[in-house]
């Protein structure tokens, strides 16, 4: 058991790196949660930037307008605005130039008044900006003053449409702090104990390390035991170290029922990931060619099974092929627990999955055991 | 002959280590110049100095005539070294590894192309050219890392500690190539820890303790240097105490004791004295079973001079 | 020159290194364009709404109202796909996921969302708009100034005129492209790192070797230094090619400015390693584990793993981004070939470079500190 834990140690430090990495990742979303994730098309409010030149009374009453709705910010770097539009981070730009609102009153204002966005589904703004000069127009005919049309459309434009949500209708669940924890828990576990777990495995199967136990006192059934109890106790320390530091940080976020399933779930995928690792321990020599492993086979998953991209954005063909990786089923119950209602609302899904995902690591364990054995290291 | 490497005075500390303390060596044209010690005496230490690959506290070190130092490329391509640890690239073939090499010495292509055959051949892998360093054996490797050493024709060529962990047969194969490259003309020095390798090969050796010479001379010069000349071993069922003072009132005899039924007589130079010894007990009419008589060695000019054995653990 | 073909032979025989610095950024790449071919596509088309129209109970059919969601296009796409229907049968469409809103009509317009969302939020407001100018109409038939707002609504003027994004691509995902490019640049470290290694005599036996030998040493580092960069630009080329030409990422305007851009990020990623190994004066495995924790993190903070960051860093912690080699590679992409700004294209340049010449005092500077302690005896290998 000692040896175990000798080895397990000299594979920490680079496999630190990657644990480095899943804090980072937890402490720049956590700070997200609680918010809606942009991603994920419930937001009503677009984020405009107003580049207000004119800043006449006509501009002035524009920008209230939008800020009815939207979120406005003011004035901009014009290189950092590039680079807003460009991530997203800003839906949409108005531009008022000098001299917009001679120009409408005497009826030209070409290229005084300027948008731009990288979206097509902004479309809706230009009709509303529209339909705001619209109105303007029609109060000026109506032989006001610029002052008092644009306080009129301004009053007018409070009257609005009556809405109501269909029966059993909207469903809005707040992202807590704690999804972006499991969620992240399925790129750290695969990554790091392939790291760790394979170098142990090459230390006792090397070849004359195995021939020196196998003239041993110990039988070769007991050696077996041996090195799976030493695998189980490191996969166990590393599981138990993340759920610390979930209880930790994010203990408010949860409820208790959450976090048991939660780490239930997790639980599983560890089982899967030690599976991974062995069946990649036996396969792949060298800790060089480990690394690369690791990273290729969680990275690839985090990817293809929505760990840092929301899964709605996938492509289909991608959703067809997750389904043949364990990451994708340990997801689902991630977010049936915290996006979809809880565990009160999915149990009978949530134990689905589970099931899947405990088939999903029996197989694996089959796989690294026939390898194993055809290369007669057990 | 002319003086090819000349130390003086060289001192040279890690922390509280003094690696080499005031060294002073002179090696000659033609020599194999043994440097023997047990590990960690500062055997390696002093090549790494007489290399110019380390800074040194204090002294001179003088090569060719020249002083030595690390810009100093006329020098520098004149010697050739051997490591302790294997020095060539996985990824190189062998035929690629030794042009390699001989490249840093030699720029003209033609010349080059025919001191690496001839280099190859001399370490006897030409059936190997085209392998990489992977698919050699460990002997295979060694003799490599030799002809990597050895293909610019230097005069002056180091092997440090050359056959650690070689196997007999190739440990051979690579003494007497050190042999046939000095016969060639290469002024020759050997570090290592084995005696018996030294006493083999070399013609004048320098016995370092703590980075120290605790003597220096050819082998017989050095065992001369001590009082034992003879060792001679009785297998002797019983012994009396009066019989042992006789046997130390016999020429030359400086030493006796009796243990456990092995008669132990040390004898300082002279003839005959294995004769006198059995003569002894046959006229006293001692019974005894064998007799060894052994040369002195170098480990115990090293056991007189400091006291402790040579050998370790290592080998 | 023999020197350096041995080199260079030498390196890309590797195969370690060929895993990392070319197979690993490509099967990364292809993990890419599958996980984000449709992003954009879901996330920011123009999509027409199917909607359902229907009066409320005793009210007539709503034909201006019909008329004005039929008429509202983008760009000749119609804004909805209006389907008139009654009240039960519009709600059980509704119900069924088949529209995404029924308007109801009558004395009160009012509307049933089936949730919020972007969708939903289009709806109400041109629905807002449709009630506000009744409104208006309302009013000024009150005023008697009927004629003069039809007027006012009838006059074609459009106000607002379009200006168009100037970068190249408007598509975000190309941020990761462009990180995933800083990382394998960043791998030169690896070449880096084994040049150092195969020059410092404490480090290895080759090293050892090589000092011996008639080269002088700046030599000898300038050749390996060479025979390393030729094989990062290699790769940075190679992996140009297969991003645009088999995965088919449009990477924006292609300029001669890219290949010295390339340069550029070979040149840091080998000097990153080289300052590691003279620095880090440990084992193999700790070294490359330093090396492989630096550029892990760097690319991170580049947006290798979540898109975004880059901007996020730029709003909190902008010197961040100044400073990071990874996002001043990935930056000086994007400004070059998406943004066009050559200033902040010369800015990551002058960036990269001036860490390069940091880096290579820095090497200096290790060296020679390693080799003041060795004189005054302290032991650091």
């Amino acid at each position: 058991m000692r040896i175990v834990l000798k080895v397990a140690k000299k594979a920490l430090p680079p496999a630190f790196i990657y644990f480095a990495i899943f804090l980072v990742l937890l402490i720049v979303f956590s700070q997200n949660a609680g918010k809606e994730r942009e991603t994920v098309f419930r937001a009503s409010e677009m984020n405009l930037v107003i580049q207000d030149e004119d800043a006449g009374v006509l501009s002035g009453a524009l920008c209230e307008y939008l800020s009815r709705d939207n979120k406005v910010s003011g004035e901009m770097d014009e290189a950092l605005l590039s680079e807003m539009l460009f991530y997203g981070k800003t839906d949409y730009v108005l531009y008022i130039n000098d001299g917009f609102e001679e120009g409408f009153l005497a009826g030209d204002a070409q290229a005084l008044l300027e948008r731009q966005s990288i979206k097509a589904n902004v479309a809706f703004l230009d009709q509303k900006i529209e339909l705001f000069f619209r109105y303007v127009r029609a109060e000026l005919a109506m032989g006001k003053s610029m002052e008092e049309a644009c306080k009129t459309v301004l009053s007018l434009s409070e009257k609005q449409t009556e809405t109501a949500f269909r029966e059993g209708g909207e469903r809005s669940y707040e992202t807590v702090a704690g999804y972006y924890y499991f969620t992240y828990l399925s790129y750290i576990l695969p990554c790091v104990l392939i790291m760790i777990l394979g170098p142990i495995l090459h230390a006792f199967y090397k070849k004359d390390v195995k021939m020196r136990t196998d003239c041993g006192t110990v039988s070769v059934r007991r050696q077996n035991l041996r090195i799976i109890g030493g695998i189980s106790l490191v996969a166990l320390l590393f599981w138990g170290l993340l759920i610390l530091i979930g209880v930790l940080l994010y203990w408010k976020d949860f409820t208790v029922a959450s976090f048991c399933f939660g780490a239930g779930n997790s639980f599983l995928l560890l089982l899967v990931s030690v599976a991974i690792s062995s069946t990649v321990g036996i396969f792949v020599k060298g800790d060089d060619a480990l690394n690369g492993a690791s990273n290729l086979i969680s990275m690839g998953m985090a990817f293809l099974c929505g760990v840092f991209v929301p899964g709605e954005l996938l492509p289909d063909y991608v959703h067809k092929v997750a389904e043949f990786l364990p990451v994708s089923w340990y997801m689902k119950n991630v977010k049936l627990l915290f996006e979809e209602g809880g565990i009160v609302e999915n149990s009978d899904t949530f134990f689905k999955n589970g099931a899947v995902l405990l088939s999903f690591a029996a197989a694996l364990f089959f796989v690294a055991l026939a390898a194993a054995k055809k290369r007669k290291v057990v | 002959m002319s003086t090819v490497v000349k130390i003086e005075n060289l001192v040279k500390r890690y922390a509280e280590l003094v690696a080499v303390d005031h060294m002073n060596l002179s090696i000659e044209e033609g020599e194999v110049f043994g440097l023997l010690g047990p590990n960690g005496s500062g055997k390696s230490t002093i090549i790494s100095c007489l290399l110019a690959l380390t800074h040194f506290d204090k002294g001179k070190i003088t090569v060719f005539g020249e002083p030595m130092r690390a810009d100093n490329y006329a020098v520098k391509g004149r010697i050739g070294i051997v490591l302790q640890n294997v020095a060539v690239f996985d990824e190189l073939t062998v035929q690629e590894n030794v042009d390699y090499f001989c490249s840093l010495y030699i720029k003209d292509k033609k010349r080059r192309r025919a001191l690496v055959e001839e280099a190859v051949a001399f370490v006897g892998l030409e059936d190997f050219v085209k392998f990489y360093p992977k698919k050699l054996s460990g002997g295979l490797l060694r003799r490599l890392n030799i002809a990597c050493g050895i293909a610019h024709k230097p005069e002056l060529i180091i092997f440090d500690e050359p056959t650690v962990a070689v196997d007999p047969q190739s440990r051979n194969k690579i003494l007497e190539g050190i042999q046939e490259l000095n016969r060639q003309g290469a002024t020759i020095i050997y570090t290592s820890h084995y005696m018996e390798e030294v006493e083999q090969i070399c013609s004048r050796i320098a016995i370092i303790d703590k980075g120290q010479t605790v003597a220096i001379g050819s082998k017989e010069e050095l065992k001369s240097m001590i009082q034992t000349g003879e060792t001679i071993r009785v297998e002797v069922p019983e012994f009396t105490e009066e019989m042992l003072t006789s046997l130390r009132r016999l020429p030359h005899v400086f030493f006796a004791e009796y243990k456990e039924g092995l008669a132990t007589v040390k004898c300082s130079g002279g003839r005959h004295n294995v004769l006198h010894v059995l003569e002894y007990l046959n006229n006293a009419g001692v019974s005894f079973d064998r007799v060894f008589a052994e040369q002195p060695t170098l480990n115990d000019v090293f056991l007189e001079i400091t006291g402790r054995e040579l050998r370790d653990e290592a080998r | 020159m023999i020197h350096y073909f041995y080199r260079v032979k030498r390196l890309l025989r590797n195969r370690i290194l060929f895993f990392w610095s070319i197979v690993f950024p490509m099967v990364l790449a292809a993990f890419f364009k599958m996980a984000f071919s449709s992003i954009t596509e879901k996330d920011w088309a123009f999509e027409t709404l199917p909607v359902a129209v229907a009066a409320q109970d005793g009210s007539e059919r709503d034909g201006m109202l019909i008329s004005f969601l039929e008429e509202m296009k983008n760009e000749d796409t119609a804004f909805f796909e209006v389907i008139e229907a009654e009240r039960a049968e519009a709600e059980k469409l509704l119900q069924e996921n088949r529209v995404m809103a029924v308007i109801l009509t009558g004395e009160e317009t009012s509307v049933l969302l089936r949730e919020n969302g972007l969708s939903a939020t289009v709806v109400k407001t041109v629905l807002d708009g449709y009630l506000q100018s009744r409104e208006i109409f309302t009013d000024a038939a009150a005023n008697g100034k009927l004629a003069e707002v039809a007027w006012a609504f009838a006059t074609e003027m459009q106000v607002l005129s379009i200006k168009e994004f100037k970068g190249a691509s408007k598509d975000p995902i190309i941020q990761y492209f462009q990180a995933l490019l800083a990382m394998a640049s960043l791998y030169g470290a690896m070449y880096g790192l084994l040049n150092a290694r195969e020059l410092n005599p404490g480090l290895s036996a080759e090293a050892a070797r090589r000092i011996a030998a008639p080269v002088p040493r700046l030599s000898t580092a300038v050749t390996d230094l060479m025979a390393a960069f030729t094989i990062q630009y290699l790769q940075f080329l190679i992996l140009i090619a297969y991003f645009m030409l088999i995965l088919r990422i449009d990477f924006g305007r292609i300029s001669g400015w890219l290949f010295l851009a390339g340069a550029v990020h070979s040149l840091l990623g080998v000097s990153i390693g080289y300052f590691i190994g003279c620095a880090v004066r440990k084992k193999p495995g700790v070294q490359q584990a330093v090396m492989m924790s630096s550029v892990m993190l760097s690319s991170f903070l580049s947006g290798l793993m979540v898109g975004n960051i880059r901007i996020e860093i730029e709003l909190t912690a902008p010197w961040l981004n100044r400073i990071n080699p990874a996002t001043l590679i990935a930056n000086s992409l994007h400004a070059l070939c998406i943004m066009g700004d050559m200033k902040q294209y010369a800015f990551c340049m002058a960036g990269m470079l001036l860490w390069c010449v940091m880096l290579f005092c820095g090497s200096i500077a290790a060296l020679a500190l390693h080799q003041s302690y060795e004189r005054r005896g302290i032991k650091s290998v």
